[in-house]
């Protein structure tokens, strides 16, 4: 009786599964349908709009069809697109026709009860028209603790006014460690120079030493004069290897040799790499001694990274790495050098 | 005990695996819906474009071969013409018997190099370094025969100069995008160590400069059947578990690893059949080990192609050993099983992977022996057999329609309406002694483990049933 009972179930439990997996055929294959029908209007949406777009950039005024509700995140998509890969007026000129076709309205709409996805077009759309209007509706989004939102509305709000924005971007950068270094390096280069310098040296030397460590990459986007600032006072300060390195890393302006020379016999392999390859990029004459003396270092990389900084310094040429591979005695660096000398004939 | 007693028990034993085993499946579908549904989402913007600056890490590609000298070529071509900023090509030379390195040396002006690289790891001798004088990205490595995959990997490691490594198989076919996809978890979170990417099968694909370009399905069946399994295991699986950092298996056709974290783990294991899956189950433990935070991914975009046996000796080869892989695996690390220190992959993923995908085969067939000596026995009524076969295959191909459903979702590269017919009939067709077959194979893949019977790395012969194009 009761072994009768499981097997009902069981059965039943088998044709339920059966008109589930039906069904789910049918779903499949109606859905595939309609994404094929769903791609061809693409292609012809995006056909159309191209030659709109292309027309806008060249300075003529097209006569835009309306665009229909099915179509607008094609158009968005596109529209970003071409926004994405312009610099200059051309951009304005997209604006122009954004703006005449009604893009803007449909940006809004989709920032308010937009999906997702829908959400972080219209941002994206709403920054690149530097739409002043949105801006009470975009800060709520940089503080969000989802990444892509907050990432998306900080560059909208720097697109839009960079000044008024960056002390809430700079907040962000320091005080969460989820932003992609590569999009908030897109974000200050946007935001320019002028912009981040003053703010973003103020941001660094206040930060303690592990955030240090993740801002003072961007220094490469501000005034060299503040860079150079911010890098002498840093490296000069800090016990920490870790910032130590960074600075070491960033710096480009040989009036830090003296300092990236006083680390030549750092304890921290990692920051004797970095002075090589500091030596590399700035070194004079009396550096080459230096990094000789590195070939013989007794971690690979900071070998290798003092046999390539030779090979860099543009007065030592290949007899001269041949004369200072033959006089260099330990066998660790002759060899080292003898693989640069090789990269640098390959290349 | 009576018989009866014994039979009702044997019967409810089953009948509680099979609903676990599947219920924990269909879990692990739905946590994939949801992951798939979030990362699709989240990517609008990073569509748009992508213009590389000195943010993206240089990476190392890693190409193992060994007998390849039919399709090594078109393969490093097509890795050197990536979508990527700046990445090296590293091919491994294994002591290969056949023409490899000579095929090397004639299509990319190959000379030797001088290389000095730090040997972190192990391996079998180096004999000798070439750099390409008309590709510089391209390294060569040639190297005594270490018998195993992992060798090479390890001896590739030690060449490699760049933070991350890409471990692919030779045959693999990489889409032109694929580095920039599998590193955006090292962009979106630093504590990222490994990141794994979606395999899918390049039989019926139409291939052209080492890219595919048209897809298609395979004619032939069992090539069809692995389409579904495929998408099963990497859409349903391993979707799901990444989501709560479980992830055992980064397949060695294609896998990004942050090469400074496996050094210190140890590199890949000489003497494991399942050397990917060992690898990363160490990385898990490194890491909790040295309390360091990290995070093991998977981006459910399919990223490479690969070629999967059409001939059933080969398959059987692969399936045994895949099988004994995951025994040893299991086995070498039971310490972690249930282990409060393991985490959540010692409270899920593992114990998921020793009762259900270790274990499965004996069970499976167990079920299909004893049922079909009750029903010879007549102590199975119609009714009963009408709900083992509803039961049994309903819920298989229940979990083939929801990872083509995920696919549809995700990525979806069979676009035709025909390919959702196909691969739904074949999602049928393969639960009537196809799966029956692989739990076969996978049992004698046990048997060998238990027996430590020897086995080898294996060479698997290369078909290369995609279509050419042009």
């Amino acid at each position: 009786m009761y072994h009768e009972l499981v097997l009902d179930i069981v059965y039943h439990v088998g044709v339920l599964l059966l008109i589930l997996i039906a069904l789910l055929f049918v779903f499949l294959f109606l859905h595939r349908l309609w994404s094929i029908y769903r791609d061809r209007r693409m292609k012809q949406i995006n056909a159309i709009w191209s030659q709109h777009m292309v027309d806008a950039i060249g300075g003529t005024v097209p006569k835009v069809p309306k665009i229909r509700r099915r179509d607008i995140l094609t158009v968005l998509f596109l529209w970003n697109r071409f926004q994405e890969t312009l610099i200059g007026e051309s951009r304005d000129r997209l604006n122009e026709l954004a703006r005449n076709s009604g893009i803007n309205h449909s940006a809004r709409q989709l920032l308010m009860n937009g999906r997702l996805s829908q959400r972080l077009l219209a941002i994206s759309t709403l920054g690149h028209m530097r739409d002043r209007d949105v801006w009470d509706r975009l800060t709520p989004f940089v503080v969000s603790s989802h990444t892509t939102l907050s990432v998306a509305a900080a560059r909208a709000l720097v697109q839009i006014n960079a000044e008024a924005a960056i002390t809430l971007v700079l907040d962000q950068i320091s005080s969460r460690d989820d932003w992609p270094p590569r999009k908030t390096a897109t974000i200050l280069q946007e935001a320019g120079a002028d912009t981040i310098s003053k703010p973003l040296v103020r941001t660094i030397l206040d930060a303690p030493n592990p955030i240090k460590g993740r801002l003072l990459p961007y220094v490469e986007f501000i005034h060299q004069a503040d860079a150079s600032t911010v890098l002498r006072q840093l490296a000069q300060q800090t016990n920490d290897p870790g910032v130590l390195s960074v600075c070491l890393r960033v710096m480009q302006d040989p009036v830090h040799l003296s300092l990236v020379r006083s680390h030549v016999r750092h304890p921290e392999s990692h920051v004797r790499k970095e002075v090589a390859a500091a030596l590399g990029r700035m070194g004079s004459k009396q550096d080459v001694k230096r990094l000789v003396g590195l070939l013989s270092d007794e971690a690979w990389y900071v070998r290798y990274e003092a046999a390539k900084a030779l090979t860099t310094l543009p007065f030592v040429d290949k007899p001269y790495l041949k004369r200072i591979q033959r006089s260099v005695a330990p066998r660790r660096a002759k060899k080292v050098l003898q693989h640069v000398i090789a990269e640098h004939g390959l290349s | 005990m009576s018989l009866v007693h014994l039979i009702l028990t044997l019967e409810w034993g089953i009948l509680l695996y099979f609903i676990c085993l599947n219920g924990c499946y269909l879990t692990l579908s739905i946590i994939s819906l949801l992951a798939i549904v979030r990362h699709k989402s989240t990517r609008v913007l990073d569509e748009l474009s992508h213009r590389f600056n000195g943010y993206d890490p240089p990476i190392s590609i890693l190409v193992p071969a060994y007998n390849e000298e039919a399709l090594i070529a078109t393969s490093v071509n097509s890795l050197l013409q990536l979508n990527y900023g700046e990445y090296e090509v590293i091919v491994i030379n294994d002591g290969s018997k056949d023409g490899t390195l000579d095929v090397l040396k004639r299509e990319f002006s190959l000379t030797p190099f001088p290389e000095v690289y730090p040997k972190v790891l192990k391996t079998k001798p180096i004999k000798a370094v070439y750099r390409s004088t008309t590709h510089p990205a391209l390294k060569v490595v040639d190297k005594e025969n270490g018998g195993s995959k992992a060798d090479s990997i390890n001896a590739g490691i030690n060449c490699a100069y760049h933070p991350l490594f890409c471990c692919m198989d030779a045959d693999s076919v990489l889409h032109r995008d694929s580095l920039r996809r599998a590193v955006q978890p090292f962009l979106e979170d630093p504590t990222t160590v490994a990141a794994g990417g979606s395999l899918r099968i390049s039989n019926g694909c139409t291939v052209s400069g080492g890219f595919i370009v048209r897809s298609g399905l395979p004619k032939n069946i069992l090539a069809l059947f692995q389409v579904n399994e495929y998408l099963r295991a990497f859409l349903a699986g391993r979707v799901g578990w990444s989501t709560f950092n479980s992830l055992l298996i980064i397949s060695g056709g294609f896998g990004l690893f942050h090469r400074e974290t496996v050094v210190e783990a140890g590199g890949y294991r000489n003497d494991s059949l399942g050397e990917d899956m060992e690898l990363v189950i160490r990385l898990h433990r490194y890491c909790r080990k040295t309390h360091q935070p990290y995070r093991i991914a998977f981006v459910p975009d399919p990223m490479c192609w690969t070629e999967a046996p059409e001939r059933l000796d080969v398959l059987r080869k692969q399936r045994i050993r895949w099988q004994r892989g995951l025994s040893e695996c299991i086995a070498w690390n039971k310490d972690l099983l249930f282990c409060k220190k393991a985490g959540p992959i010692g409270w899920t993923a593992l114990p998921f992977m020793a009762i259900f995908e270790w274990l499965s085969p004996l069970v499976e067939l167990s079920g299909y022996f004893f049922f079909v000596i009750f029903c010879a026995l007549g102590m199975v009524s119609v009714k009963g057999l009408l709900a083992f076969l509803l039961l049994s295959i309903g819920f298989g191909v229940l979990l083939s329609m929801l990872s083509l459903f995920l696919e549809e979702l995700a990525y979806p590269i069979y676009t035709k309406p025909k390919h959702t017919v196909i691969l739904f009939l074949a999602a049928i067709a393969e639960n009537m002694g196809y799966r029956q077959l692989n739990s076969y194979w996978r049992l004698i893949g046990i048997v060998r483990w238990a027996r430590k019977s020897k086995e080898h790395w294996g060479e698997m012969k290369r078909e290369a049933s995609w279509i050419t194009a042009g």
